[in-house]
């Protein structure tokens, strides 16, 4: 807790010596050897890492969806080790959004009311919880389809939506696992460039990914290997 | 919890019910159907309770009725002849507060022939003046005895309902001759129906005779009596009449000559006898139907159960997303409790409405009476809000307390 950068009003989040094991086939499985891992404002980092390297276990944890066995995480000055069910709700609802693999929108739904499910969960008059999600929409360039249903929206279109979705609470972290994961390689290109766009409005954003294109959308790169983060790559000179 | 964010659940509830829509119907048909059960038995027992008190006021609220005979000893359907004339003058001696005392006669079957037909009657019975007054038992056309019919032993009578109906079907008989058991009687008035409720259909089926002329002519011993029936004035309270019934029961003994330690020769019934006799036979039909109810609860309630895990499981990836966008247990908890409540609310007016069609058309078809009362509608709703709440709360919470990652890589 005596970290240097604790007073550090740059640093957004900050992992030290994560462990996480998972029970598997009778056996444990030590996922997370010891992470440590700062994350500053307006950072854009990339998590890779072969599967079953640990990486989305890592961003789970980044996200309050998993706690670590052993090592301490601090989000905006909170210690995340000791909050309840509450305050881990409250925690995820006001700093993290996140962005999934399979987009993961409720059917039948439309992709307005798709955005508005975070505020659902807060006090926000409905009334205001539109306007705002129409805005988000048309941020994601959805304006126009904001009463289809994820059926009649393409893959691209629908990851949008859930990226309106995810920045619906003004979140300070934007996690996405494997967001290109379903996607073809112009989609992907256009929604790392829509991350970029949101990362330079100001929000911090972590990406899991195997592939290496949709890395090198991010900012940094930091492999994940064996449960411990073995390479740090410098940001490329040039964003994609 | 944010009131509002307990309103929006309704909305996520609503949505998902639409979502999973065979799910839906199965367990609002299962809670329908218990609902309805509930619906049936509950009307059925409120219309009991109501045939039973219209029983009461028919008997004769403050009338007791004296049987000869004693309990232990007594044949069904014989009747030893143990009271008396002297009896009837002894309750008159003694009874000052008593209205009325009429004594009875009464033979099974008798032979009655008229309008060209012959019809065996179940009963002959032989009554004094006013018998309308002191039976509580109305005349649907027709004179009562009068005192004159009974001093002079008139052979004037009554039919009842169907024995009319038999002889004369749609004829008016009151004027007409008919022969009881070979003897000339001038018909002068027909009995109200009774029906199957106070005591079969032989109360319908019998001729009345005065009760002078029945001793008198049809060889029935000029002493005994079948039944007297005291009745106190109507002002009378219930809670006064098991006293008055001591008083009847003592006079009785005391004209028997019994001593103390001797069993009565006699049973006196009261309006409260009839009502504990329908409450025991209710009883015992509440238990039956009561096991049926609870059955159907209980099976709705597991159906509703089983398919709520069966959901939770299905819709792990739903409650990973929900819970990775800020909601918490209570959030999840709400969501599926009120999913659940909702449906068997829904349930519970069909059910209601299904049961009260069925309870009416069996109304319609003689097989039962009922009474659609208000506390009815709370029988159906709590009992449907129950299934809901009990049989949901395990499902709920194992989907609230289902950890975030899990949920999420349930589905993906």
């Amino acid at each position: 807790m005596n970290h240097a950068s604790h007073s550090d009003s740059s640093l957004l989040a900050e992992l030290s010596g994560i462990t996480r094991s998972f029970m598997q086939a009778g056996r444990e499985t030590r996922v997370l050897r010891g992470v440590s891992l700062d994350l500053y404002r307006g950072d854009f980092l990339a998590l890779v890492g072969s599967s079953g390297s640990g990486k989305s276990t890592l961003l789970h944890i980044l996200g309050i969806l998993d706690q670590p066995d052993t090592g301490t995480y601090q989000l905006n000055g909170h210690d995340i080790g000791a909050l309840d069910d509450v305050e881990a709700s409250r925690m995820r609802s006001r700093f993290i959004g996140f962005v999934f693999q399979s987009f993961y929108l409720m059917p039948q739904t439309s992709a307005l009311e798709n955005v508005m499910l975070p505020g659902m969960y807060t006090g926000e008059p409905l009334s205001r919880m539109r306007e705002w999600a129409m805005s988000l929409l048309e941020r994601v360039g959805l304006a126009d389809r904001a009463d289809h249903t994820p059926a009649q929206l393409s893959g691209g279109q629908q990851q949008r939506v859930s990226i309106a979705r995810a920045l619906f609470n003004n979140p300070d972290l934007l996690l996405a696992d494997e967001p290109t994961g379903q996607l073809d390689a112009k989609t992907s290109t256009e929604i790392m460039a829509l991350f970029n766009d949101i990362n330079a409005a100001g929000t911090s954003i972590v990406v899991v990914t195997h592939d290496p294109q949709t890395a090198m959308g991010a900012k940094r790169r930091v492999r994940v290997d064996g449960g411990l983060l073995k390479v740090e790559e410098e940001p490329p000179s040039m964003v994609v | 919890m944010h009131p509002i964010i307990f309103i929006r659940s309704f909305h996520l509830a609503l949505v998902s019910l639409w979502r999973f829509k065979l799910r839906s119907v199965l367990i609002l048909v299962a809670v329908a159907l218990a609902v309805m059960a509930l619906t049936i038995i509950v009307a059925t027992m409120e219309g009991a309770e109501r045939k039973a008190e219209e029983l009461a006021v028919n008997f004769g609220p403050t009338a007791v009725n004296v049987v000869g005979g004693d309990v232990t000893g007594q044949t069904l359907g014989t009747s030893p002849l143990t009271l008396t004339w002297d009896d009837v003058r002894a309750l008159q001696a003694h009874l000052p507060d008593v209205e009325r005392i009429s004594p009875y006669l009464y033979r099974l079957g008798v032979v009655v022939q008229g309008n060209g037909k012959t019809h065996v009657a179940d009963a002959l019975g032989g009554s004094g003046p006013d018998h309308w007054l002191h039976w509580a038992w109305p005349l649907q056309k027709g004179q009562d005895f009068t005192a004159d019919d009974i001093k002079y032993s008139r052979r004037v009578c009554f039919l009842g309902d169907i024995t009319a109906e038999r002889l004369f079907g749609d004829k008016d008989p009151i004027g007409e001759v008919v022969l009881v058991d070979s003897i000339p009687f001038v018909v002068q008035g027909v009995h109200a129906p009774l029906g199957m409720a106070s005591g079969g259909e032989e109360m319908d089926d019998r001729v009345t005779v005065p009760i002078t002329t029945m001793a008198g002519r049809f060889n029935i011993s000029r002493q005994h009596l079948l039944q007297i029936r005291v009745t106190y004035p109507s002002h009378t309270p219930s809670s006064a009449m098991p006293g008055y019934v001591e008083a009847v029961r003592s006079v009785l003994r005391e004209s028997h000559g019994f001593s103390e330690t001797q069993e009565d020769d006699f049973i006196p019934f009261t309006a409260g006898d009839v009502l504990q006799f329908v409450s025991l036979l209710k009883g015992g039909v509440l238990l039956f139907l009561g096991a049926t109810v609870v059955t159907s609860i209980l099976v709705s309630g597991f159906v509703l159960a089983n398919l709520f895990h069966l959901s939770v499981a299905e819709r792990k990836t739903e409650i990973g997303l929900k819970k990775a966008l800020g909601a918490n247990r209570s959030a999840i908890l709400l969501q599926f409790m009120l999913e659940s409540l909702l449906l068997c609310v829904f349930g519970a007016v069909l059910g209601l409405v299904a049961g009260v069609c069925i309870s009416y058309v069996m109304e319609r078809f003689g097989f039962l009476s009922i009474v659609l009362s208000p506390e009815l509608f709370l029988w159906a709703f709590g009992g449907a809000c129950c299934i809901g709440f009990f049989f949901a709360l395990r499902p709920a919470r194992v989907a609230a307390d289902m950890p975030p990652v899990v949920a999420l890589k349930g589905g993906a």
